[in-house]
């Protein structure tokens, strides 16, 4: 067996937390929804329920846009009133 | 029974020419205030494009119209527009107490921007977008 001074594991194990420890950081994304106070989304308001389609038509998951857990339930339900009534695609191509 | 407050947004086909669009829409406001409600707001939007084909038409003319009514209406609107030959697509929302005053909300900070409010110049700490600086990737050397 190899001899480890006590010394270097734990600069080992220092070394690995730090590498672990830096991928995770990341900047907070923040919406055009809170930038713009926007407080209720109506499901007739096509030109800003667009923003958060694909171009296929998929609602954009809240990673990517950034939109708060109450803005995205919002967003959600305008978007799937919006497709009932045609103003928004179910699927588009 | 108390009065709720709904949306009715349909589509009437575009076959249909303006004047009787007119009448439609008067027939379902007439509708409404015979069973005891009330017309808030009554506007048609026009023709318009639909996103998808609705009964083989790819465009429509869309109606709008926000009323107060009992709950037990609904259902007797909703059956008056499935029976209508001309409407070919409609939903109805109901709007909740709590929604109504987001909605007013949402409007006031609406006609505040157009008045040339800055929404950044506000201070709520919440608001603020919290910046974090990417660390710098270093090479890991022994």
């Amino acid at each position: 067996m190899a001899h480890i001074s006590a010394k270097a594991k734990s600069k080992i194990r220092m070394k690995r937390l730090k590498r672990r420890k830096k991928k995770r950081i990341f900047r907070k994304k923040t919406s055009r929804l809170t930038i713009e106070r926007i407080v209720y989304i109506d499901y007739k308001d096509t030109n800003l329920l667009r923003h958060y389609i694909t171009e296929r038509g998929k609602i954009i998951p809240r990673r990517i846009t950034g939109a708060t857990a109450k803005q995205q339930h919002m967003l959600t339900r305008a978007i799937k009133l919006a497709r009932q009534i045609a103003l928004l695609p179910f699927v588009a191509d | 029974m108390s009065l709720r407050t709904y949306e009715a947004l349909f589509i009437v086909s575009p076959e249909v020419d303006d004047e009787n669009i007119q009448a439609i829409a008067r027939e379902t406001e007439n509708l409404v205030v015979k069973s005891g409600g009330a017309i808030v707001r009554s506007e048609v939007w026009g023709r318009r494009r639909l996103a998808y084909k609705v009964k083989k038409f790819s465009e429509g003319i869309y109606i709008l119209i926000r009323f107060q009514s009992s709950p037990n209406f609904i259902a007797r609107l909703e059956n008056y527009f499935r029976l209508s030959e001309q409407i070919i697509r409609y939903i109805v929302v109901y709007f909740d107490e709590k929604t109504l005053r987001l909605e007013a909300e949402q409007e006031k900070r609406r006609q505040e921007l157009e008045a040339g409010y800055d929404p950044q110049s506000d201070k709520d700490e919440n608001l603020t977008p919290i910046p974090t600086s990417i660390a710098e990737e270093e090479e890991e050397e022994e």
